[in-house]
């Protein structure tokens, strides 16, 4: 996937919940990052298929933990952002900027 | 369930959608987090994870199908692709093809629809037929170790299949050591009236040997059996009554072991109940143990004992047919008069009672097997169409290198896929033939009310589906894949590309539903003709405006034959006093009623030698007034005076006899005046006074059985009534029961019908056939058409060119009506000599069922052939009509 695409709302708030996780960002775990700091009721499915294009867009790798008592037996798969990534991330928040400036008043009520 | 785990159905569904690998750990994983989460806060968990089972399942389906490539990294797996790869290559390809052809169902509706409605008339057919038989013919018998259980047969060169007498069991009993046990019952049964608080019932009883329900393999519900010993007590014994019985007269209490019933006036201890599906002799409801004294068993001639044998382990029915072989010669030997020429023949039980049933369902099957045959060539037809109409697609996809077999497979899983979709509406289709059959069915159709649809039925139909398929589909699969490409792809090319073969495959499919069409339909057209034939076929009495009853007097009040015959007089003079009586007649047994007790007679001129000498001749004691009921006309002499009577075997009498009897026992002379020789307990010496005309006593499709009449026993307690009444008879049976009753207050009355009722009951079997076949004949004529009409149109589409280029040059409407027309109906020509010669082959196995009309009739054939083609000729008119208006302007711009 070559051709340049930016980020939805969604992806952002992805990467930056893996950001956030460090070491410990996985599925629930980031289900759970934006529950409670974001404040969004995401569905399994519709995370899933972020992390799916994020991977696709190789902003995002993936690592398989060990297995663990409590899911099952079930491994984990740790996420880590990558420099694309954080490229991607760096240009949706300049552009987000560069859009709201002028709009304080507005946004900050 | 354990909150700290999601339905493993969930998961296991959620895990096919995955892709298999660490994919499917990690996400189950984390979905069993989330379920774990959510469980704390959500009572509704479970429903929580079955929904998304749904949309993560459905979201990594998709993916899987457009982003195959995206697991690679992740998954560590190979590439998922068309290529050959180990394990998991077969399913997953099939599952891509089942997508595909769902998808490709979905966009013509209409071709899925015909195809699946036209396969489950096909399949529902099979499915029918085999329910039918499953449950008609292959369930065992009722009873343990079904296998082991005989049936007597009591075989001569003149009867064939007979009952034999008590004697003869005794004898078979006794002298042979092949069956564990030989059980006998009184193919008879005696009707005995049941007096109580309750008021008085009829009551159906046969006499029994002791040892018939272990025989069977049955024991009582409650109670015992009979003991060996009760076998020479007699009435004033004991019984066991029916389940039905005991329930209907004592509400199932259990006081009733040991209570006192009493049967015609005699008191009887029920010692024992039937369980609730024990139903042999049929219709019993009280049985008791057979008297050794008793008249019925007496006479070694007195054939009125079906014997039933359990083989001993290990012993074969060869080995005990041997056996009975030696002491029927034995008795053979021993009772020249009445045995000389007699022998048994032992057959399973299961072939004793199914065995018509069978031979009958099977010519069925036979016929109904054709209508499948019909339903896949039809099928084939669309398919063939379908895959002609995506020529340009299926050409591509060959081109952009997707393999043939690929391809062929693909097309076949779509026809799997109707089929299993015709599976079901066969399925549905036979249920609901199942309730038609039931409500309208002959009733001799054993186990009438179990034929439904179990695992063997499922499993037939839907096996005939699946073997459906190639039959079908594999033909078109190939021929539609197989194209030059180039051809089709080049502009305007396709529509003649591959259009031979096409047609002439198409043609072939066509002719050969025309020629099974006409095979069903002459099936049917026979066995209307012969249903006409029996409806039209004189029974040499008259049933208009003729009742029957059935009188029973209470015996148990009457001391002599006098007190009887005084009732029965005086019966009489009253039914003759009921207004619109004109005439009425005393039998002992009623025509149509089957042929009834024989006996062996000869002339007295010419006594027989040995038993073959002898006529079994049906007997009847009729009385005066009999014969002019039933308007049957005496050839010669005359009736009976008034006050003849029965004088039994010791004094010679009077006997009538009919012409039939009079051809075989008197050929070439007058038998009035001359004697009759009856063998009853002895020879008794009859006079012939008079002759009367044949009926068929049997019913409209049989010959007449050599009769003679003897005058009425006035001394039996029941007796038959024929009225013939001025207009309508059911109209006076009011008066008829209330006269009659007054006779005596405890006569019952029963079986009031009109013997026109009775003579429509005889034929219900081949009209129930007759219809049945209509059906299918029906159904495969309309199927023909289709397929006809379809090719046809096919056949405009294809040369739309050329045929308006016809009509544009003004070659004339003609022209063009002719070139369809000829094609419709060379194609109906053709298949009707197939199938023609077909019917020809397979009409032999008819003949039992027709009557009046030969298997090969040509006033049938021709009829049915007539139709066709009046029917494929309305196939042909509107792809007709079609073509005539085809505009050639517009045919020249979608060149």
């Amino acid at each position: 996937m070559k051709r340049k695409k930016h980020l939805g709302e969604l992806e952002q708030m992805v990467l930056m919940a893996v950001l956030q996780l460090k070491d410990d960002a996985y599925g629930t775990n980031v289900l759970r990052e934006l529950s409670e700091r974001g404040r969004r009721k995401v569905s399994p499915g519709a995370l899933f298929a972020t992390i799916d294009r994020l991977e696709g867009k190789s902003l995002v790798e993936s690592t398989l933990g060990e297995p663990t008592p409590g899911r099952g037996g079930k491994r984990k798969r740790f996420l880590t952002v990558t420099t694309a990534g954080i490229a991607a991330l760096r240009d949706a928040r300049g552009a987000w900027a560069r859009m709201s400036e002028g709009l304080e008043e507005i946004l900050e009520r | 369930m354990d909150r700290r785990s999601p339905p493993r159905l969930a998961a296991a569904l959620i895990g096919l959608c995955l892709p298999p690998g660490n994919i499917r750990e990690t996400v189950l994983g984390d979905l069993c987090e989330m379920y774990q989460d959510r469980a704390v806060v959500s009572r509704f968990v479970s429903l929580w994870y079955w929904c998304h089972v749904l949309t993560v399942g459905g979201l990594f389906l998709v993916r899987r199908i457009a982003h195959r490539k995206l697991y690679r990294s992740l998954s560590g797996q190979p590439n998922p692709s068309l290529h050959k790869s180990p394990s998991g290559f077969p399913m997953r390809n099939f599952w891509s093809d089942l997508r595909f052809t769902f998808r490709s169902l979905r966009r013509s509706p209409g071709f899925a629809f015909a195809a699946v409605l036209v396969l489950g008339i096909g399949i529902g057919a099979v499915s029918l037929m085999f329910s039918t038989f499953n449950t008609v013919v292959l369930q065992p018998l009722p009873f343990p170790d079904p296998e082991r259980l005989v049936w007597v047969w009591g075989m001569s060169e003149r009867l064939p299949q007979n009952t034999i007498s008590y004697s003869d069991y005794v004898d078979y009993r006794d002298g042979t050591d092949a069956f564990e046990s030989l059980g006998a019952s009184m193919v008879f049964r005696r009707t005995r009236i049941l007096s109580g608080e309750d008021g008085a019932e009829r009551v159906v009883t046969f006499p029994v040997s002791a040892n018939l329900f272990s025989t069977l393999g049955i024991h009582p519900e409650i109670g015992r059996a009979f003991l060996p010993e009760e076998q020479a007590t007699g009435y004033d014994g004991v019984a066991i009554i029916s389940y039905g019985f005991w329930q209907r007269r004592f509400g199932k209490s259990l006081e009733v072991l040991g209570s006192t019933i009493t049967l015609d006036g005699v008191p009887t201890e029920v010692v024992g109940v039937m369980p609730a599906d024990f139903n042999y002799p049929a219709g019993t409801d009280v049985w008791f143990p057979i008297q050794r004294d008793a008249g019925y068993a007496q006479g070694r001639g007195n054939n009125d004992f079906g014997v039933v044998g359990r083989l001993r382990e290990n012993v074969t029915l060869e080995q005990a047919q041997a056996q009975m072989d030696v002491i029927a010669q034995n008795i053979a030997e021993s009772y020249p008069a009445v045995k000389a020429g007699t022998w048994t023949t032992l057959v399973t039980l299961h072939e004793r009672f199914f065995g018509p049933a069978r031979s009958n369902l099977l010519i069925l099957a036979a016929i109904i097997s054709l209508v499948p045959l019909v339903a896949c060539a039809n099928v084939a037809s669309l398919f063939l169409a379908r895959a002609v109409s995506r020529r340009t697609e299926i050409a591509s996809r060959l081109a952009l290198g997707a393999s043939r077999f690929r391809l062929v497979r693909q097309l076949l899983t779509e026809g799997l896929v109707i089929a299993l979709l015709g599976g079901v509406a066969g399925l549905a289709l036979a249920f609901l033939g199942g309730e038609a059959l039931r409500m309208f069915a002959p009733a001799a159709l054993p186990r009438l009310n179990s034929i439904g649809i179990d695992g063997r039925v499922l499993a037939v139909t839907f096996v005939s589906a699946i073997l459906m398929v190639p039959v079908f589909g594999l033909a078109p699969a190939i021929r539609g894949t197989d194209m030059r490409i180039g051809e089709t792809l080049k502009v305007g090319g396709g529509r003649r590309g591959g259009s031979g073969a096409h047609s002439t495959f198409r043609n072939v499919l066509v002719v050969s539903q025309v020629a099974l069409s006409l095979m069903v339909m002459l099936a049917s057209g026979l066995l209307m003709r012969s249903i006409l034939n029996l409806w039209q076929t004189d029974t040499g009495f008259q049933t208009e405006s003729v009742l029957s009853l059935d009188v029973l007097l209470p015996s148990f009040k009457y001391e002599s034959a006098e007190e009887f015959e005084q009732t029965w007089v005086d019966a009489r003079s009253r039914i003759e006093a009921v207004p619109g009586v004109q005439n009425v007649g005393f039998v002992d047994r009623l025509p149509l009623g089957g042929s009834g007790p024989m006996n062996g007679v000869w002339a007295a001129e010419r006594p027989p030698t040995n038993m073959s000498d002898q006529l079994p001749a049906t007997r009847r004691f009729a009385s005066t007034g009999y014969f002019e009921t039933l308007g049957i006309p005496l050839r010669a002499g005359h009736h009976f005076a008034e006050e003849e009577r029965w004088q039994g075997s010791r004094v010679a009498g009077s006997v009538v006899i009919n012409e039939a009897l009079a051809r075989l026992v008197f050929p070439g002379e007058d038998p009035l005046g001359k004697t009759l020789v009856l063998d009853w307990d002895r020879p008794v010496d009859l006079h012939v006074i008079g002759i009367a005309a044949d009926i068929r006593e049997t019913g409209p499709g049989s010959s007449p059985l050599p009769t003679f009449y003897l005058p009425a026993r006035w001394d039996y307690d029941m007796l038959s009534v024929l009225i013939q009444t001025q207009r309508d008879p059911l109209g006076i049976t009011a008066a008829l029961r209330q006269a009659i009753r007054e006779a005596d207050n405890d006569i019952t009355v029963s079986a009031v019908q009109t013997m026109q009722t009775r003579l429509s009951s005889r034929l219900f079997q081949p009209r129930f056939r007759t219809v049945v076949v209509g059906i299918f004949a029906l159904v495969t004529l309309i199927l023909s058409s289709i397929g006809i009409y379809g090719v046809l149109a096919y056949f405009v589409r294809l040369r739309s060119h050329e045929m308006s280029i016809r009509l544009a040059l003004g070659s004339g409407i003609a022209g063009v009506v002719g070139l369809v027309l000829g094609r419709g109906l060379s194609l109906v020509a053709w298949g009707t000599a197939v199938g023609l010669a077909g019917a020809f082959v397979g009409a032999k196995l008819l003949r039992s069922w027709l009557f009046g009309v030969g298997s090969a009739d040509p006033l049938t054939i021709g009829a049915v052939t007539l139709l066709l083609f009046l029917v494929a000729l309305i196939a042909c008119l509107m792809p007709t009509f079609r073509a005539i208006r085809l505009d050639p302007a517009e045919v020249m711009k979608a060149e």
